[in-house]
């Protein structure tokens, strides 16, 4: 009995000739944190978005609690809560209006939590939407989705206007919602540090192709800086297996390898007669030489 | 109580797991002494419990830790005297590793290396 | 200067279609200015005549949405004399845009002068005169194009009903003025250049001291939304919770006309038939808005839609119960043909129909063809209700229009309702920057 939260199989999404996802398989399972990682335009606002059926597959599908996202029933909705990247607000209503109207559609609504945090993340329930400022919309946003505790959280890039604190606020949050392993969270960001915190399961888009996805802990062994010096300079070329990267500096060769582990350590110092220095990088480093 | 890193090339779990190794083997936690649930420690980091509870399930494997049903996790009674050598030994292996590479870069003997070693040694002795 | 002649350029070509437009009607201008003094004047120059001349106008529709954003922003400050250019551009702009039609209208004129009769005067005589009516003619399309951009920056600033509503009133109730001085060749033109002179001075001392204006707090409390909510949660995340609203905005500029008793019969229907597409620029924004809903209500897509056609028609039905009486109104008190109920009352629903799935077919953002499908459909509906409206039009052709709009209405209900079933959201953002990324 499969209990993932969301499955996709060979998913892909092209709109009128351009391919924007191709060849996505993952799968959620409860108690899941999922950063996901990509340069803008890699596609993960298309990825979140097709998770949440609001647009249909070109290729392959992707499953929401077993039923197609696409055609999702009514109970699957009231399990699942998004944080859009562009705020759904009406700008002529007040944020409690707002708040109230969203609790509407939904049999179970949390009024305590919300309000408790609405007070300490200081969202003025009386004010109109309209005036409020760019941090403001975004935490009304994220309330609108915390509120009918879903089992599955969506979030696209839910803190890009947030300033530390109200980030860190956030952030406490969700870990709140992680707690108790069977709800699941999968959330986009350009904050990198964020998700390093966060997440259990990464997934980088690079072009629309899911580059890596797997473990933090796994990514952050198994990706690392690999230093090789020696007395005379090295020769022009060295191979060096799975490298992401090389950057020589007269004796000094740096290379960014992947699917590191002993078997592979061992197996350079043996091709370079060197022992090479390993360092282990933050997520965002990987990120960014993943992408040299 | 635990200083972490997100940020830092080493997964969060293995810092836990090098930092209560460490307290323990150095008598800053004594047997009987209770750890932050992992709610608490993950809320107070903003960390994922998962990596919390990874970390906690392993030194329980090891036998550091014991739980204690619907209590917090704690500090075993009787950690046993060699694991304790062969614990405290490990943690010097990273300091051991850095050790020989520098004197294999600097092109230093076996035996001079040693005979630093001992000077150090009757140094910090005095 | 340079600034200034630029700016002015901008506003012309702010889009790639406006872009068209404005070259359209300068082509317009030129070969117009040439042929109309020598053509035979009847409806249909007098109509190409009259759109040759707005496509100029149209062109810089979007200049009042420009000035406004630059004016609050930090370019007036940056720029040297920033105010000052911001102003000349605006005025210059108008002014340019305010000549095609009284030159034409002057030279249709003199066109129509039988030769007998001009060959009694000489060349000079008749430019002094052309001269005169121009200038005549001049000042008042000056205002009326004026208070034409006023409504334009309603409707551009806001998009959205209240945008349009108060677009409409404006044009409605301030234009009438000055256009039917035009047609009764009324050049009252001292109090008109008076306006004039009014309004660019108002617009100036705003321009001066706008930055002031704008941490300003707001003049008027705003309404409370609070009431609304309870029990109509699907109309307000669609739009359609305020039918009476609307309904107001319609029915006010309708009252100052029959106050200030306009006498044109003909246009009456026309304008009704006009106010019938608003429900229509309200539905082309259900697909986006519906966006919201289709995470937090149970319904699939084929129910969402029979649900948002249903909300539609509730709306409708009050937009259409204040139309409708207000032709029977209009047409009691100016003794309009006894036929204009029959023809009009199934011309207005119909209008309402056929916008209203117009606007509901566009689930993919505003695309060319469709907006291509919405003025032709608009200029269809107003063309019948011309033709109902005069005692020459005929009623077969009439009643055979009416029969096509009503197969029309269908086909679009049909091409809606499937559109609605296969709706991807991610081709119908708010953000049309994004959607239009998406379709490349």
């Amino acid at each position: 009995m499969n209990s993932a939260h969301v499955v996709a199989r060979s998913l892909g999404k092209s709109f009128s000739e351009k391919r924007v996802l191709d060849n996505l398989s993952f799968s959620v399972e409860p108690g899941d944190v999922v950063g996901v990682l990509g340069k803008n335009g890699a596609g993960k606002t298309t990825l979140l978005e097709m998770m949440l059926g609001f647009s249909p597959a070109t290729a392959g599908q992707v499953t929401l609690f077993g039923h197609d996202s696409y055609r999702m029933p009514a109970d699957v909705k009231t399990r699942v809560g998004f944080v859009p990247q562009q705020d759904e607000l009406l700008n002529a209503l007040t944020a409690g209006d707002q708040l109230r109207l969203i609790a509407s559609f939904y049999p179970r609504w949390d009024a305590a939590l919300v309000e408790r945090l609405c007070t300490a993340w200081g969202v003025n329930l009386g004010a109109r939407i309209r005036t409020m400022s760019v941090g403001e919309r975004q935490k009304l946003s994220i309330l609108l989705a915390l509120g009918h505790k879903p089992q599955l959280l969506i979030l696209d890039e839910p803190v890009a206007s947030l300033d530390p604190i109200a980030r860190r606020q956030f952030l406490e949050q969700i870990v709140e919602v992680a707690a108790d392993g069977e709800r699941s969270v999968v959330f986009s960001s350009h904050i990198v540090s964020d998700i390093e915190r966060l997440a259990n399961r990464i997934w980088i888009l690079k072009e629309g192709r899911l580059y890596w996805q797997g473990d933090l802990d796994s990514l952050k062994e198994s990706i690392v800086r690999v230093h090789l010096r020696g007395a005379t300079p090295l020769p022009e070329r060295i191979e060096i297996p799975n490298a992401v990267s090389v950057r020589r500096d007269g004796n000094h060769v740096v290379a960014v390898v992947r699917d590191w582990d002993d078997g592979a350590a061992r197996d350079l110092e043996r091709r370079t007669g060197m022992t090479p220095e390993v360092e282990t990088l933050a997520l965002e480093e990987i990120f960014l030489e993943l992408h040299r | 109580m635990f200083i972490l890193n997100p940020q830092s090339g080493t997964p969060i779990y293995k810092q836990i797991l090098e930092q209560v190794r460490r307290m323990v083997a150095s008598g800053q936690l004594q047997p009987g002494a209770e750890l932050p649930s992992v709610r608490e420690l993950a809320l107070k980091h903003a960390v994922n419990p998962m990596t919390i509870s990874r970390a906690y399930g392993l030194l329980e494997a090891e036998g550091l830790l014991e739980r204690n049903r619907g209590k917090p996790m704690t500090v075993a009674a009787q950690p046993r005297a060699n694991a304790q050598l062969a614990r405290r030994l490990e943690q010097i292996e990273p300091h051991l590793d850095h050790v020989v590479l520098a004197a294999r870069q600097l092109q230093l003997s076996e035996a001079e290396v040693v005979k630093a070693l001992r000077r150090k040694w009757g140094e910090t002795d005095e | 200067m340079s600034a200034v002649a630029r700016l002015v350029l901008a506003y012309f070509t702010r889009t790639h279609g406006l872009r068209w437009l404005s070259l359209g009607g300068l082509i317009a201008l030129v070969v117009g200015s040439a042929v109309l003094p020598y053509t035979v004047i009847s409806d249909l120059t007098g109509v190409v005549a009259f759109l040759g001349g707005l496509a100029l106008v149209v062109g810089a529709g979007l200049m009042p949405l420009m000035v406004g954003r630059m004016a609050t922003s930090h370019v007036i400050c940056v720029l040297p004399y920033g105010r000052l250019k911001l102003f000349l551009s605006a005025l210059i702009t108008v002014m340019l845009v305010s000549v095609p039609l009284p030159l034409f209208g002057v030279l249709a004129q003199i066109a129509q002068v039988p030769p007998s009769i001009a060959a009694q005067y000489t060349t000079w005589q008749v430019v002094k005169t052309g001269l005169y009516l121009f200038e005549a003619f001049y000042v008042t399309t000056f205002l009326a194009i004026t208070w034409l951009y006023i409504a334009l920056w309603f409707a551009t600033s806001e998009r959205n009903a209240r945008g349009l509503a108060k677009a409409l009133l404006v044009i409605i109730a301030v234009i009438y003025a000055p256009t039917q001085r035009i047609i009764d060749l009324d050049p009252k033109f001292h109090i008109t250049t008076w306006e004039a002179i009014l309004m660019w001075g108002a617009f100036g001392t705003w321009l001066a001291y706008v930055p002031g204006l704008r941490g300003r707090k707001r003049l008027l409390p705003e309404r409370s939304g609070a009431s609304n909510i309870s029990g109509q949660e699907f109309d307000v995340l669609l739009g359609t919770a305020r039918p009476w609203l609307v309904a107001l905005g319609i029915l006010f500029p309708i009252t100052v006309q029959v106050l200030v008793g306009y006498k044109l019969p003909n246009t009456w229907l026309m304008y009704l038939t006009l106010f019938s597409a608003v429900s229509g620029a309200l539905a082309s924004r259900a697909a986006e808005r519906s966006r919201a809903i289709w995470l937090r209500a149970r319904w699939s897509r084929e129910e969402l839609f029979a649900r948002v056609e249903t909300a539609f028609w509730k709306h409708n039905i009050i937009l259409l119960a204040v139309v409708l009486t207000t032709l029977v109104v209009v047409t009691r008190l100016y003794d309009l043909p006894a036929r204009v109920i029959p023809l009009g009352v199934p011309l207005l629903l119909l209008g309402m129909t056929v916008s209203t799935y117009l606007g509901l077919m566009m689930t993919r953002g505003l695309r060319w063809s469709e907006a291509t499908l919405a003025i032709v459909i608009m200029l269809s509906l107003m063309g019948t209700a011309v033709l109902a409206n005069s005692e020459r039009g005929d009623v077969r052709m009439v009643v055979g229009l009416l029969i096509v709009f009503a197969m029309g209405a269908s086909v679009l209900r049909f091409t809606a309702r499937a559109r609605w079933h296969r709706i991807d959201w991610m081709l119908c953002r708010a953000d049309r920057s994004e959607s239009a990324r998406l379709q490349g």
